[in-house]
């Protein structure tokens, strides 16, 4: 049923909403690497971001975000819970997403497939803009289910990688040529009237209060520009329309298309030592790379590269189940998830900076660098069954790390080589 | 700005006018004065938002475990347009209009999928 529907983003999370119960808070990051995309809707009235998600049961939430996501081929159940006072649920205002992977059986069984989309076939991708649609991707995977030791132990497998041109547009507010030279007598405020340039070097205190003078006719002298200032100015690409308002806000607009490269890779064993118990181990991690061109028509040195980068995350899981009694259920579950993300890198044969190269050291790194990395380890409830209270404990324990750019290091991208 | 008369029109329309403009104008004194605009006005909202998603899919069967399935997909079938809310900056030049699309929708996309499953 899941394999048919319909799913762009191909993230099982969005499932949740054909729960009329659920609210899209989602931006355009849907895609399952995008680990905004499982807690941005809102459930049964409470806020995003503040609900759990779980993967076979367990917790995969690292603060507001979320990390590993399944592939859709792997995904054999969708649940949502509204209001889970359950003692086996936490870190929850409220909803509680779970995604449940599959199992193998003890016959083989599974999918090769391929999925493709070409700009030909598309529609304008904003008809505000009219930027054409340039969406080009090839998405394959394969899945296998199969039994190592019939009725004993069982291996499930998956695997996706997708190959992807994402159409994007950016706006900016470029100089004018009037301005990069230094006259700013036609550049007009949000009020219409002029953007007045002040002298620096005229700031006086007058009876207690600084006072300072405009420049004669809003005109900066060439002599006081300064050189390394010029060399900035130079690396600045010129607006091509009027702009949307009088001050020339979003003079400048580009069409591109981002790149990108991801991989899913799952798999699951299941051991069924006896009729009353089970268990079952799950190894899986996703890892992405997005490419975003230099869309700076003069091919800028500064071009701030703010959407590129590195999208990571890792999820090991272990599962225990022991029916004591047709009343009594014990189950502990424990399992590491962690995520990682870097902004660093442009188009392919563009690259100014890659993650794993020295990313806090590196000279040409636009804005900042973040790995933060989380630990949770819950080993979950006992379960009294119906009708008697279940009761649950789960310890965790959380690491957190960010490596920020110093303040002193400017937010441009000059390139160190030809790479 | 300050509110001088009623923003809701009779024919929100988002390739147009979502509401009246002309009803709020700009105070370039930008001295502190009390708030005196509502925080809502009844009868003014953004877009509102359609979309179809269709499959079509057809199974061939190849030998008696293995099927081959090809399959279209539609997102955003009838190409339909979901506006983001219209500015509301009284300065912009598009005051009251939808100047983008809502986020997270797109126009229309297919995407072929072939898949052997056995």
């Amino acid at each position: 049923m899941i394999r048919n529907a319909p799913i762009i983003a191909r993230n099982p999370f969005t499932l949740a909403l054909l729960n009329p119960a659920v609210v899209s808070r989602y931006t355009a990051q849907k895609n399952p690497f995008f680990m905004w995309a499982a807690s941005s809707v809102e459930v049964g009235g409470a806020q995003n971001v503040t609900g759990d998600v779980l993967v076979d049961g367990m917790p995969v939430m690292l603060g507001p975000k979320s990390s590993y996501a399944p592939t859709m081929d792997n995904t054999t159940e969708v649940t949502v819970q509204q209001n889970s006072v359950d003692a086996e649920y936490g870190h929850s205002s409220g909803g509680v997403l779970n995604v449940s992977m599959k199992s193998g059986t003890n016959e083989l069984h599974g999918t090769a497939y391929y999925f493709g989309r070409h700009p030909k076939l598309n529609a304008v991708s904003d008809p505000t803009t009219r930027v054409g649609n340039l969406v080009r991707n090839h998405i394959w995977g394969g899945t296998a289910g199969h039994a190592w030791k019939k009725n004993r132990i069982f291996n499930f497998f998956a695997y996706e990688q997708w190959r992807q041109q994402d159409p994007r547009t950016e706006q900016r507010r470029m100089m004018t040529a009037l301005e990069k030279g230094g006259d700013f007598s036609q550049s007009r405020n949000s009020g219409g009237g002029l953007r007045t340039i002040y002298d620096p070097w005229t700031s006086r205190l007058v009876g207690g209060r600084a006072l300072r003078d405009p420049f004669q006719g809003n005109l900066i002298p060439r002599s006081r520009l300064d050189p390394g200032a010029l060399k900035f100015l130079g690396e600045m690409w010129d607006p091509h329309r009027p702009g949307t308002d009088i001050t020339g806000r979003d003079n400048f607009a580009a069409g591109f298309t981002r790149g990108l490269r991801y991989h899913n890779i799952s798999n699951r064993t299941d051991f069924l030592f006896t009729d009353s118990l089970r268990s079952f181990f799950r190894f899986s991690r996703f890892r992405t790379a997005l490419y975003e061109v230099n869309w700076a028509p003069n091919q800028s040195r500064i071009f701030n590269n703010a959407n590129g980068g590195a999208m990571n995350a890792l999820n090991v899981s272990g599962d225990l189940v022991w029916t004591i009694n047709p009343r009594t259920v014990l189950n502990f579950r424990s399992n590491y998830t962690s995520w990682g993300r870097s902004a660093m890198r442009t188009a392919p044969g563009r690259a100014i900076a890659r993650p794993s190269a020295a990313p806090t050291s590196s000279p040409s790194v636009a804005g900042a660098a973040t790995s933060p990395r989380c630990t949770p380890w819950p080993m979950r409830f006992w379960e009294v069954g119906p009708p008697a209270p279940s009761t649950g404990i789960t310890p965790a324990t959380g690491s957190a790390s960010a490596r920020w750019r110093s303040s002193a290091t400017p937010r441009s991208t000059i390139p160190t080589s030809g790479a | 700005m300050e509110v001088i008369g009623d923003p809701k029109i009779d024919d929100p329309n988002k390739w147009g006018l979502m509401f009246n403009p002309a009803a709020f104008r700009f105070i370039p004194d930008n001295s502190f004065r009390v708030r005196t605009n509502p925080r809502s006005y009844p009868g003014v909202q953004g877009p509102g938002y359609k979309n179809v998603d269709l499959n079509l899919a057809k199974f061939f069967r190849l030998t008696e475990k293995i099927q081959l399935e090809f399959k279209m997909e539609a997102y955003n079938l009838m190409n339909t347009f979901s506006g983001a809310d219209p500015s509301t900056d009284v300065r912009n030049s598009a005051f009251g209009r939808v100047i983008r699309m809502a986020a997270g929708t797109q126009g229309r996309e297919l995407q072929y999928n072939a898949r052997i499953h056995w």
